[in-house]
């Protein structure tokens, strides 16, 4: 076990560097996993629309009714009063929906005019514009109904107070609800998108951690060194990456702990337990795929450009950062010959999963077992170029 | 003398494997996964019609308002929102409802309207809406019929009678996208890529940092003389990247820029500036260790392009609304808000403040790289 | 004078590097600067060029004071450093074309400065080669070619055959007496008094930045009482028996018998080899071979400094 404790003297030397790459790498993680779980509206438990209200024409009984309306109805964004924040709001999605109620529309809309309209800011073609469309249509058509049955006009403030009672309790009129399959709860959707993250991460620290440790065994003259020595070369890789799995394990070992921090309690869900299992795999893949690309690593750029280009570049295309359901079949057809994919996968199924018997858990257990056929391959092609590559030095 | 070092810069500096594979393979290659990732992203969030169920027992049919109001908005009307496909049992409609065909189905039976659901999105909201829409207005006529009789008649023209209470404004100069976020920031990544070049021009001419520099303080020039040649020279390569990179985004994955040339020109020349003073920065106060040196450039520049929403768009803003600051003292952050001020907003204010901080950015560099590099001998090699 | 050192002191932190060192080198002389490794040759040598500072003392070059901008001065210096000092990524022509365009900014000028490089240093074939691609030997004369292009009159080789093949050594030391044929002065620095003394006209040898003597070749083997080194190989007899008489002997220095050979030591401007065999031979003792040795330059420094010259 000679080369498995000099692996591991390297390790132990190299320990703050490799420490440095783990601690910025889950520092992405956390805050990804942070802003995703706030900022992904799929996941709100009552999903509201956020919009911006700017209304002109306050005092005006149908222009207060439905903002009262709305503010029931959606999240409410605090009004920015400069066109420039507004707009900022809108790009970056903060408010999904700007409103603005011109001043007079009481007047006009209870005179029958209907000159006056709303404006509205939308990211175009988004569904929560159909949404807020859907919620103003349905207050003023109904306010339309009775001030037109009624014969309302603008100075009966009685009779409009008297409207937007009973129109707040018509519309308060909802459909039953009957939820088929488990609820999801919190602390699983959150975990599940530090999961997701966390494979940016294992891919980056395993691979610039590997390189950094295989590049001392690499140097031509070490590694003639000990292929000359009576160890066979197949001993040397398998001590070598008997090391890095110690280094792998560790690695996994720091990220659970972190995780946590998000489940809690929660721990003991087996959705959580399946999750860490996932992640192990993964670990081992990665380690894998690591132990290959050392194969072509020399220098430190090499090992950064090397890390960047599979960590960043699989994670895109696996629906890591965009979620799978919005990638195209194209580049999912491509991304799953990345393992990767399969770990993303395995990640969204088993957030949604209710109940644990095989016929629900079949295809999780699939991707794990892809994963690791994915292992097994890199490492059978890393032994084989280790082989290839001594042949022709020879 | 200048035109010499200038070639032979552009030379040495484009034939750097290391540094092109950073300056300009990288970023066309993440690029390009960003293309892929995101071809679908827009057609996503536009609108598509919501698979319904419908199950045909019970009640349902003896009240034909819930089905003429359900045809209103079916797939064979003008407006389609739902298409609604008819199931004989309960059962059948659960299995097509766990093999995720639908997205929801509906049972009318004796104690009212019930929605049968599997997850909690948007399209299970809009339809919650559409039908608690119904069951409001058959509410608000019963209440008109019971309360004023003599408005009833009225009631159906009413209904009918299609008012337009919206009209949508123009947002900025382009609608708005938020995936051109992640572009942005790449682009930002990009020119802060350009440090590498910076880095490498310092250790050319520092005496302690390679033997060529050594050579060089040796020369009869002198050495912030060809620094600045260098810098020139490395400058236009970068800019030239930059320009390469940005018709790359335009011209094959249809990033959207606005068409305002001039001032994208500017931007561009403006981030690389930022970023090889930034590397020089770096080259003059790091002295020794080239791994550690791009080690330490790469991280903050990732960090840097992290928090200007390259991995994820709603970093950018999310940072930004918890510390302010972070606005003002992130180059990759004024870099895509400069080149996202071109896209969407009419004015100009955003845009130069963003470029103002990238000139001031890299003035302050170079003023710190000539009081580390302006001393002529050294105290040690 | 082409180079005057007066007092150099330089000291890096608690550590003294150039100790008030004083050093001479006259127009159109082969300079040697020999000394073992970390004696404070490359230091020396970078303070003259100015590249360092230091902490006392005073430098002309070309009796002129120097100075990080003496750029006057500069032009007429050529430097081939101990580090191979060429750009990656630019080729043997260019890389050479380079560093003379720092000399000579005139295009037309400079091209038949590069060429005559180019043969000078035998790379021809190699015109379109990247330093990657070459091996040490070549790429040391590329090195040199880079130093010398520009025609300068003052040529400084710090340890310029450091893990060089015999082959390349041999061109680079034939190459370094061709440039001083041609007029330049040339300092050179090494550790492998051979080299040292095949080539250069006058010596100084350094240790502990000081240098401990100077002179021609002679000059400094005069400097020591050792003569000449006489080894005997006594085929029969034991040569214990014989040292207490030839220590009798007056030219001899000393007389020490290692196995069947005995080491004599003759005092400066004595040889006596033939009374020595002679001795050897009234004892009735066979002798093998027998040889005598002139001393070295190492032999100066083991007796300056009481230890070896060589690492």
């Amino acid at each position: 076990m000679r080369v498995f404790k000099a692996c591991f003297r390297i390790i132990w030397k190299n320990l703050p560097t490799l420490a440095i790459y783990l601690a910025i790498f889950l520092f992405f993680a956390l805050i990804l996993s942070f802003s995703g779980a706030s900022n992904q509206p799929e996941h709100y438990a009552d999903k509201k629309s956020r919009i911006m209200i700017i209304n002109e024409d306050e005092g005006g009984e149908v222009a207060d009714g439905l903002v009262q309306f709305l503010s029931g109805e959606c999240q409410i964004v605090t009004p920015e009063k400069e066109k420039v924040a507004q707009l900022d709001s809108l790009f970056s999605e903060d408010a999904e929906y700007i409103l603005s109620i011109p001043s007079g529309f009481t007047d006009d809309f209870l005179s029958g005019k209907h000159s006056l309209t709303i404006g509205k800011m939308i990211v175009p073609n988004s569904t929560t514009g159909v949404q807020v469309d859907l919620l103003v249509q349905k207050y003023l058509d109904t306010f339309r109904l009775y001030a037109e049955t009624g014969r309302v006009t603008s100075d009966d403030t009685a009779a409009l107070e008297t409207i937007r009672k009973n129109i707040r309790e018509d519309l308060d009129h909802s459909t039953d609800i009957v939820w088929a399959g488990a609820a999801q709860t919190g602390s699983v959707q959150t975990a599940a998108y530090y999961f997701k993250y966390l494979s940016y991460t294992i891919l980056s620290v395993m691979i610039l951690g590997v390189s950094t440790i295989m590049r001392v065994f690499n140097k031509p003259d070490l590694r003639r060194r000990m292929l000359g020595s009576p160890l066979a070369a197949t001993r040397v890789n398998l001590e070598l990456f008997l090391g890095m799995l110690c280094y792998a394990v560790a690695v996994w070992a720091v990220m659970m702990a972190i995780s946590l921090v998000f489940v809690g309690p929660a721990v003991a869900d087996q959705r959580i337990v399946l999750m860490i299992l996932n992640a192990l795999v993964l670990t081992v893949t990665a380690l894998s795929l690591s132990f290959l690309c050392a194969q072509f690593i020399r220098g430190p750029g090499s090992q950064h450009s090397v890390a960047n280009v599979i960590a960043l570049g699989t994670s895109f295309v696996s629906g890591v950062f965009v979620p799978q359901s919005l990638l195209g079949d194209t580049v999912k057809n491509v991304a799953s010959f990345t393992p990767t994919y399969w770990y993303v996968t395995a990640v969204e199924d088993i957030s949604t999963l209710s109940s644990f018997g095989l016929q629900n858990t079949r295809d999780i257990y699939l991707a794990m077992l892809i994963q690791m056929a994915f292992a097994a391959a890199f490492l059978v092609v890393a032994l084989g170029l280790g082989r290839q590559k001594r042949r022709k030095s020879n | 003398m200048f035109f010499h070092l200038f070639i032979y810069r552009i030379k040495s500096s484009v034939r750097n494997v290391q540094l092109m594979f950073w300056t300009l393979a990288f970023p066309i290659l993440l690029a390009s996964f960003f293309g892929l990732a995101f071809s679908n992203l827009n057609k996503a969030d536009a609108f598509s019609e919501i698979p319904i169920g419908v199950v045909k027992t019970g009640t349902f049919g003896a009240d034909s308002t819930l089905q003429s109001h359900l045809d209103a908005v079916s797939s064979e009307s003008d407006d389609p929102l739902l298409t609604i496909t008819y199931y004989s049992t309960a059962e059948e409609a659960e299995t097509a409802l766990s093999d995720k065909q639908i997205k929801g189905f509906l049972v009318d039976d004796a104690d009212g309207l019930h929605l049968h659901l599997l997850s909690n999105g948007l399209d299970e909201t809009i339809t919650k809406q559409f039908l608690d829409w119904y069951l409001q207005v058959s509410a608000s006529v019963e209440r008109i019929v019971r309360t004023n009789p003599s408005g009833a008649p009225a009631i159906s023209g009413i209904l009918e009678k299609n008012v337009t209470y919206i009209t949508e404004q123009k947002t900025g100069a382009n609608a708005p996208n938020s995936t051109l976020t992640y572009y942005y920031a790449l682009i930002g990544m990009t020119c802060l890529y350009g440090a590498f070049m910076g880095l490498d021009q310092v250790s050319c001419v520092q005496a302690n940092q390679s033997p060529a520099g050594a050579r060089l303080n040796l020369a009869p020039v002198s050495k912030l003389k060809v620094f600045a040649c260098s810098l020139c020279a490395v400058t236009l390569i970068q800019y030239l990247t930059i320009l390469l990179l940005v018709a790359y985004l335009s011209f094959v994955l249809h990033v959207d820029f606005g068409n305002r040339i001039g001032f994208i020109l500017l931007a561009s020349f403006a981030g690389c500036c930022a970023g090889v003073s930034f590397g020089a920065v770096l080259g003059a106060v790091i002295k020794k260790g080239d791994g550690i040196k791009s080690g330490i450039l790469i991280g903050s520049t990732m960090t840097m392009s992290f928090f200007a929403g390259l991995m994820q768009a709603s970093i950018k803003y999310a940072a930004i609304k918890a510390a302010p600051f972070l606005a003002y003292i992130n180059p990759a952050e004024w870099i895509s808000d400069a080149f996202y001020a071109l896209y969407y907003f009419d004015t100009y204010d955003r845009f130069f403040q963003n470029v103002a901080l990238l000139f001031a950015f890299s003035f302050v560099m170079y003023l710190i790289v000539y009081a580390i590099m302006r001393r002529q001998q050294y105290a040690s090699l | 004078m082409v180079v005057e050192v007066k007092n150099l002191v330089k000291r890096y932190g608690d550590l003294i590097a150039l100790d008030h060192l004083d050093m001479e080198v006259r127009e159109g002389e082969v300079f040697g600067l020999l000394g073992p490794n970390g004696s404070g040759k490359t230091t020396a040598i970078n303070c003259i060029l100015s590249l360092l500072s230091y902490d006392k003392g005073e430098i002309l070059v070309f009796d002129q004071p120097m100075r990080p901008t003496s750029y006057q001065i500069k032009k007429d210096i050529g430097i081939i450093m101990q580090n191979v000092a060429v750009i990656d990524e630019l080729t043997v022509y260019e890389n050479i074309d380079y560093f003379c365009g720092l000399y000579v900014a005139d295009k037309k000028k400079r091209a038949p400065l590069v060429e005559e490089a180019i043969d000078f240093v035998g790379l021809n074939d190699f015109r379109k080669f990247y330093p990657k691609k070459l091996s040490g030997g070549l790429l040391r004369r590329l090195n040199i070619a880079c130093g010398i292009a520009h025609k300068p009159r003052l040529i400084i080789l710090d340890e310029p055959t450091v893990a060089v093949d015999p082959q390349s050594r041999n061109n680079i030391l034939e190459g370094i007496e061709r440039l001083n044929k041609e007029g330049a002065t040339i300092i050179y620095t090494s550790h492998y008094m051979e080299e040292v003394e095949q080539i250069c006209s006058r010596i100084a040898i350094m240790d502990k930045g000081r240098i401990i003597a100077q002179g021609t070749k002679d000059d400094l083997k005069n400097m020591i009482r050792i003569g000449e080194k006489i080894t005997i190989e006594c085929l029969t007899g034991d040569p214990n028996d014989l040292i207490d008489a030839i220590g009798e002997l007056p030219f001899v220095a000393s007389a020490d018998a290692r196995e069947k050979n005995l080491l004599v030591t003759t005092e400066r401007g004595h040889n006596g080899l033939s009374s020595l065999v002679q001795i050897v031979h009234d004892k009735g003792i066979q002798t093998g071979r027998v040889y005598c040795e002139l001393p070295t330059l190492n032999d100066v420094f083991l007796e300056i400094t009481g230890k070896e010259l060589r690492d």
